[in-house]
């Protein structure tokens, strides 16, 4: 037993087990992954830790996929090591049972169907029958599985995808892009099954474009642009940091409103017709405002910042392509 | 106490080339495409001989004006069609994981990489050898017993070199259908593949003797399709070839060589 006055606190505890043992259980070290004059990859550090959920957040081509790749060994990096449990990965003498992965869903053969593709990979360790029908059983496509995977949508192909990161009960679970074509449904199954995971006391890594799943997912936030990493820290830390509160307000009478807030310290972000939306202003002190002068409020609220408010102020200089449609 | 993590069930179940070499198998099994052309092989390697014996009631020669073609040749007409669709069954086997994106599926299960290309090129062997040798075999038992029907001479097994020229061709179908799977590994495409091995390592040889003065015919000898004709005949069919067991050495000093290409490029390129 730990002595009572750490064990009340299980986290801390972790991570001084964490330190003792030396075990990260995912650990970047000064990668660099250049393709020819391009930097995909900027001299990164970061660690991934068990018992939460991870998540990897960067625009497109910013080097998530490129570092989950080097972290599976699949691509070399140009400087700079990885570890999983503080070990290479290519060393893992069952590399799947301690870390399962989802990188692309084009990652399968759609010739062969998902039972049979299950039971190649399954095979390179000798994990049989049994396990293969309990994983497609969890992910739902127990009925197709002897169908050749080229009949599959993408969102069974996904959840393929998924089965074969499960197949040999990881202690951790590294994706890229999990929701990617899922239903509604799939996606609170996945939710569920991350959140799960991690109560577990196992490690999640997960990338997301989809700033609302990554919300409701991920505790902690790995931010990446341009090959930098440009935040690492919890989900409520980066979005209270990184963006600010706004006040929304609905009225007929925004004309006069907006009259009226000029000589207030209040500044109009945005919002047309009968609705403005201020930031540097509270939501009282429109309420007053709108009293005094006899303003019918329709609605009147207070906007916390979204994860996508904060991601998008932070990453704003450090998108690697940039639309050049509309304003 | 607290748990830091759960432990996986399978810790202790641990990647081994047997077990690589049995996934490789039910990799190979579970494509319905691979059943059908190895279906298609033996039907023409067999059926192509019968066809020949059948025809020579017409062609008495086995070829056109002036050309003389041995029954020995005229039944291994198939197989020398067997020749191109396995070279195509190579080179499909080792593009086409690269192309699905498997490959990375495969890697990471298999992180040291050199087994799965290993127990590819063994699951390959073991399927296909053996259905060469038993359809070529069949092949010449077939044929020649239909020629002899028909009143031509015949040649036996027993007849000199006959059984080492009907291991020869084997031997070479699957060391050519080696050579397109160690080359699909090396261009991670599938037609790429294919054009090299069919249009490089069959056809151009050909052309190059054709069109190079005869003092480079010396250099031609050595290349894997002309290696390989020193060993496919009973009696040979040009004097420009190498001795039979020179050509054998060559032909799989070849293979040897693209299967060390193919290890070290599936080694130390990003998948």
């Amino acid at each position: 037993m730990p002595p009572s006055h750490i064990s009340g606190s299980r986290t801390t505890f972790r991570r001084l087990f964490i330190v003792a043992t030396g075990e990260c259980v995912i650990e970047v070290r000064n990668l660099t992954k250049k393709y020819g004059q391009t930097i995909a990859v900027d001299g990164i550090d970061f660690t991934v830790e068990p018992g939460r959920v991870t998540g990897f957040l960067g625009p497109n081509g910013a080097g998530k996929s490129t570092t989950m790749r080097i972290i599976l060994g699949l691509d070399q990096p140009t400087t700079g090591e990885t570890f999983i449990k503080g070990q290479k990965y290519s060393d893992l003498q069952s590399p799947l049972s301690v870390l399962g992965s989802l990188l692309e869903a084009k990652s399968v053969d759609k010739g062969r169907s998902a039972y049979n593709h299950l039971a190649a990979v399954g095979a390179t360790m000798g994990i049989g029958k049994v396990r293969i029908n309990e994983v497609l059983d969890l992910v739902g496509i127990e009925s197709v599985a002897r169908k050749n995977a080229s009949k599959f949508s993408l969102g069974m192909s996904q959840r393929l995808g998924i089965a074969t990161a499960l197949l040999a009960d990881p202690e951790v679970l590294m994706l890229d892009e999990p929701v990617n074509g899922l239903d509604p449904d799939g996606i609170l199954w996945i939710r569920n099954l991350l959140k799960s995971f991690a109560q577990e006391g196992r490690t999640v890594f997960l990338s997301s474009h989809l700033m609302s799943e990554m919300e409701l997912t991920a505790d902690h936030l790995i931010v990446i642009g341009k090959g930098k990493i440009l935040a690492d820290t919890s989900m409520a830390e980066f979005i209270s940091r990184s963006a600010q509160n706004h006040v929304k307000v609905v009225t007929p009478d925004s004309g006069k409103l907006k009259v009226l807030l000029q000589n207030t310290s209040a500044e109009v972000i945005g919002g047309d017709g009968d609705e403005i939306e201020l930031n540097n202003i509270t939501a009282a002190e429109i309420g007053a405002l709108a009293m005094q002068n006899q303003i019918v409020l329709h609605q009147l609220t207070d906007v916390a910042p979204s994860l996508e408010d904060a991601f998008m102020e932070m990453t704003q200089d450090s998108v690697a392509f940039h639309g050049h449609g509309e304003k | 106490m607290t748990q830091i993590q759960t432990p996986s069930k399978f810790t202790a179940l641990k990647v081994s080339f047997p077990k690589v070499l049995k996934s490789e198998f039910i990799k190979f099994k579970s494509l319905k495409s691979n059943w059908i052309t190895l279906a298609l092989t033996v039907a023409a390697i067999i059926g192509f001989s019968v066809l020949s014996a059948i025809l020579s009631e017409h062609r008495p020669n086995g070829g056109g004006d002036g050309e003389h073609r041995s029954t020995f040749e005229r039944v291994m007409t198939g197989a020398n069609f067997a020749i191109l669709i396995i070279s195509v069954l190579g080179s499909i086997m080792g593009s086409r994981e690269y192309s699905s994106g498997m490959i990375r599926t495969s890697f990471t299960a298999v992180p040291k990489r050199l087994p799965v290309l290993f127990s590819k090129l063994i699951t390959f062997v073991y399927t296909v050898l053996p259905l060469m040798l038993i359809s070529i075999f069949a092949a010449f038992a077939l044929g020649m017993s239909l020629f002899k029907h028909y009143g031509l001479a015949v040649m036996h097994l027993s007849d000199p070199f006959v059984s080492r020229a009907l291991f020869g061709y084997a031997f070479y179908i699957v060391g050519l259908g080696i050579l397109g799977l160690t080359i699909g590994t090396l261009t991670r495409h599938t037609a790429s593949a294919i054009g090299i091995v069919i249009g490089g390592v069959l056809f151009l040889p050909a052309l190059l003797g054709a069109l190079l003065p005869t003092s480079w015919q010396k250099i031609l000898e050595y290349l894997p399709s002309n290696a390989g004709g020193a060993f496919l005949n009973p009696t040979p069919l040009s004097i420009n070839l190498l001795s039979p067991t020179l050509g054998a050495l060559v032909f799989a000093g070849w293979i040897v060589l693209a299967i060390g290409g193919a290890s070290y490029a599936m080694q130390k390129r990003d998948a």
